[in-house]
């Protein structure tokens, strides 16, 4: 007796667990694999033969009929999901890829039950993740995290906005209620924003980015940025900028970041009905940036004494905040330090070390 | 305004996102909404827009695959595709133009009206 023979094809057919059929320009099952018994109940026999569209539920017919056309058009493989007939009665959704092959015009489409558990990209299969892997696998999930927060928090902003479109029939005390929920909404989307900036740059996925600066413009665009918030807290902007500044190497994208967040908790805390930013000589390292911003009232020094507090933790509360600009701040290489002055108020500024010029070049 | 109004389709699978879009454009344009890729590249087909908001983040079949299936469809050619998405990568927008999308606007919005305008400007509309 002559040995069987199975072809590789015949093997794959054999071994997958996902559902697996070729067929012809018409649309008739060439061959199945044998996971169609498992999970629909039809042996590859029953389907060899037959054409598929006898399985589709009519609803679904005229969108596979679509679809299969496209296929044979030689489109890309795509994910399409229709429902199947069970052997046993009833229906279950199935989501295909399939492709032609040009020369002869038969379709290889590959499909899972809806039911079934997908691996989820970035996340290691097996096996314990090694630091790089876990990383990125972080920066993954926090990009979904933002992803999923950024979502909810368009139609939060959307629908109250939408109301407060309408000036004439919301009173102005439900306007100011509204507008603080959009502050604080705006003021979600930033912190994850910064949480999912701070990961990318603990993973290396987003390195910094060598640029140079005009201090004027980029202070300019975070006031235009959280003129909203500021408005609705009632808080003027002010800036004290030279105009004859030469620009700063740093990364641009980043630091405004900082400049925004420090101005978020400045507009948080200010009793003076204002928040002002000065660019001028460093005094500490003697270049000519340094960004100062006024975060609010100071506390005596007698006063951080008795508390054991440290003046960040005062000014910043116990949030993330300072842990990411401060860990911005250092990956660009510029200080950040918090101090008082004259007029009582406490103080935040970005210094440019001489030094960091040349870490850049 | 005269003839008949234009059609914005708008592909995305959050309910609220779908509904926040239709009232930001009720009055203005008629948006016919797809909660998914294959819907949407089918629907497309059938009833061809005069512009696409489309989310990236959709069930089964992601944005950039239903992109690239409404780019090979001989009859939308020239209708502007925007992506509409909330993801916050720093560089996103370039990548998504390179792509092949005509624009980008992010979520959540900075303002509602700049999605009004972003349309208004695609569909050569006077702003209202």
């Amino acid at each position: 007796m002559a040995p069987r023979t199975t072809s590789s094809f015949d093997a794959l057919l054999a071994l997958t667990r996902d559902l697996v059929l070729t067929l012809d320009g018409a649309g008739r099952i060439r061959a199945a694999s044998l996971s169609w018994t498992d999970e629909l109940g039809w042996s590859p026999e029953e389907l060899r033969g037959r054409e598929y569209s006898e399985f589709v539920h009519p609803a679904d017919l005229a969108r596979s009929t679509f679809e299969f056309t496209r296929v044979l058009g030689g489109d890309i493989p795509f994910a399409f999901t229709h429902r199947w007939r069970l052997r046993a009665g009833g229906w279950r959704s199935i989501e295909w890829r399939a492709m032609a092959e040009l020369e002869s015009g038969d379709v290889y489409a590959v499909a899972r039950p809806h039911e079934r558990a997908e691996s989820r990209p970035g996340w290691s299969a097996a096996g314990a993740p090694d630091d790089a892997r876990a990383s990125h696998g972080m920066l993954d999930l926090l990009q979904r995290v933002s992803h999923e927060f950024r979502t909810p928090l368009h139609a939060v902003l959307g629908f109250t906005g939408l109301v407060l479109e309408d000036d004439e029939t919301v009173p102005l005390v439900h306007r100011r209620r509204l507008g603080r929920a959009q502050s604080n909404a705006r003021e979600l989307v930033e912190t994850v924003d910064d949480i999912l900036e701070w990961a990318a740059l603990e993973s290396g996925e987003r390195p910094v980015v060598k640029g140079t600066a005009d201090l004027h413009e980029l202070v300019a665009a975070a006031f235009a940025r959280m003129a909203p918030d500021a408005a609705q807290r009632g808080v003027a902007l002010l800036a004290e900028v030279p105009r004859a500044l030469p620009p700063v190497t740093t990364d641009p994208a980043r630091l405004s970041r900082v400049v925004r967040h420090l101005l978020r908790v400045a507009l948080r805390s200010t009793q003076a009905g204002r928040v002002v930013v000065r660019v001028a000589t460093d005094p500490v390292t003697g270049t000519p940036w340094s960004i100062a911003v006024d975060l609010g009232p100071a506390f005596p020094g007698p006063v951080w004494a008795a508390t054991g507090a440290a003046p960040d933790a005062l000014a910043f509360g116990p949030g993330i905040g300072l842990l990411v600009t401060r860990a911005l701040c250092d990956r660009l290489g510029h200080s950040l330090r918090l101090g008082s002055n004259p007029a009582s108020a406490m103080v935040a500024t970005i210094g440019f070390a001489a030094g960091a010029a040349r870490r850049w070049a | 305004m005269t003839g008949a109004r234009r059609t914005v389709a708008l592909v995305e699978d959050h309910p609220d996102g779908r509904a926040l879009v239709e009232a930001l454009l009720v009055g203005r344009y008629d948006v016919v909404t797809y909660a998914n890729g294959p819907d949407a590249v089918y629907g497309c087909h059938a009833f061809p827009p005069d512009l696409v908001l489309l989310d990236l983040s959709l069930p089964g079949m992601s944005g950039h695959d239903v992109l690239a299936a409404l780019r090979k469809d001989p009859g939308l050619t020239g209708v502007p595709i925007v992506a509409f998405t909330a993801d916050a990568t720093p560089d996103v927008r370039d990548s998504l133009l390179a792509e092949g999308f005509d624009d980008h606007l992010p979520k959540p919005l900075a303002r509602l009206d700049d999605l009004r305008e972003l349309v208004d400007r695609w569909l050569g509309v006077a702003p209202h």
